[in-house]
C-alpha cells in the first residue's frame, strides 16, 4: 500500500515527458547540422510512449488486479522523412550539384511538442502535490484537531 | 461505549471511505500520467461502489458495509474525442483529483471527529 497514492504512475510520467523535451531540444539543437556522426544530415528524433501495467501496487486491499498503469517511453525513433535541400555550391557539405541536404527538423513542430510536453509535466506534478496533501491528511488521524 | 462508536455504520463508511478515495487517487493518477499514450482507455474505481455504500448505509446493515471492496474498472463510457483514441482530458483528470482529495479529507476530519469524542468522554484532556 502506497503512502501517496498514485505515485508510481505520476513518477513514470514525470520521467518520460523529461526525456521527450530532451529529445526536442536536441532536434532544436540540431534543426542545421548538416553533417552528422554517420556524415548525414541530422535527422529529426521521435519518442514514442506505452502504457505498462504497474504491478508494484498488488497487495492493494487483496485485489490483486489493479489495473493501474505506468508509462514507459517504448523506443526513440528516427523521422525518415527526406529534409530539405537547398543549392549553397560554397557549402562544405554540398555534393557535387552543389546542392546541401537540411536535417527534416520543423522548428514549429518541435516548439508545439515542445508545449505539449511541459503542459503533461506540469499536470503530473500538481498530480503529485494532490498526493502528498493527501498523505499529510493521513498523518493526522488520530491527532488532536 | 468505545464499541459504540468504532461499530457505528457512519464511521465504517467514513473508513470505507479512505481506502475508495485513496484507490481512486491511484486510478486518476494512472489517466493522467498516460495522458499522451496513443490508445489508453481511462481507468478508475467502479461507479457501483458509491451507491451500493450509500444502500449499506441507508439499510444501516455494517456488515454490508464492511463487505465492500472498492476495484479500479477500465472506463468505456467515456468517449475518446482524439484522433489517438485515447479517452483521457486532463482538465477533468485534474478536477476529479481535487474532488477525490477533498473527499478524502472530509473523511479524515470525520474520523478525528470520531475520535475526540471518545477522547473527550473519557476525560482525556491531550
Amino acid at each position: 500500500m502506497n503512502l501517496m497514492p498514485g505515485l508510481q504512475s505520476t513518477a513514470s510520467a514525470l520521467d518520460a515527458e523529461k526525456l521527450r523535451m530532451n529529445i526536442v531540444a536536441e532536434n532544436i539543437a540540431n534543426a542545421y547540422t548538416t553533417k552528422g556522426a554517420d556524415g548525414q544530415a541530422y535527422q529529426r528524433k521521435i519518442v514514442a510512449f506505452e502504457s505498462v501495467l504497474n504491478d508494484a501496487e498488488k497487495d492493494i486491499g487483496g485485489s490483486s488486479t489493479t489495473p493501474t498503469y505506468n508509462v514507459q517511453v517504448s523506443g526513440v525513433f528516427n523521422d525518415t522523412a527526406p529534409g530539405k535541400t537547398i543549392y549553397d555550391p560554397q557549402h562544405p557539405d554540398a555534393d557535387a550539384d552543389g546542392m546541401v541536404t537540411l536535417p527534416n527538423v520543423d522548428m514549429s513542430r518541435e516548439m508545439v511538442d515542445l508545449i505539449v510536453s511541459s503542459r503533461a509535466y506540469e499536470a503530473n506534478l500538481q498530480a503529485a502535490k494532490i498526493a502528498r496533501s493527501m498523505a499529510v491528511k493521513a498523518m493526522t488521524i488520530g491527532t488532536k484537531s | 461505549m468505545i464499541d459504540g462508536i468504532f461499530s457505528d455504520a457512519n464511521y465504517l463508511a467514513a473508513r470505507k471511505m479512505l481506502d475508495y478515495t485513496s484507490l481512486r487517487g491511484e486510478a486518476l493518477a494512472s489517466n493522467l500520467a498516460n495522458v499522451e499514450v496513443p490508445g489508453y482507455k481511462r481507468v478508475d474505481v467502479s461507479n457501483d461502489f458509491e451507491s451500493q455504500l450509500s444502500k449499506a448505509l441507508e439499510n444501516n446493515s455494517t456488515q454490508d458495509i464492511d463487505s465492500l471492496e472498492p476495484k479500479i474498472v477500465t472506463d468505456n463510457r467515456e468517449v475518446s474525442t482524439r484522433a489517438d483514441g485515447n479517452n483521457v482530458e486532463m482538465d477533468k483528470e485534474l478536477m476529479e483529483m481535487n474532488r477525490n482529495a477533498l473527499e478524502y479529507e472530509y473523511s479524515v476530519k470525520y474520523i478525528n471527529y470520531n475520535y475526540d469524542m471518545i477522547k473527550s468522554a473519557i476525560g482525556s484532556s491531550s
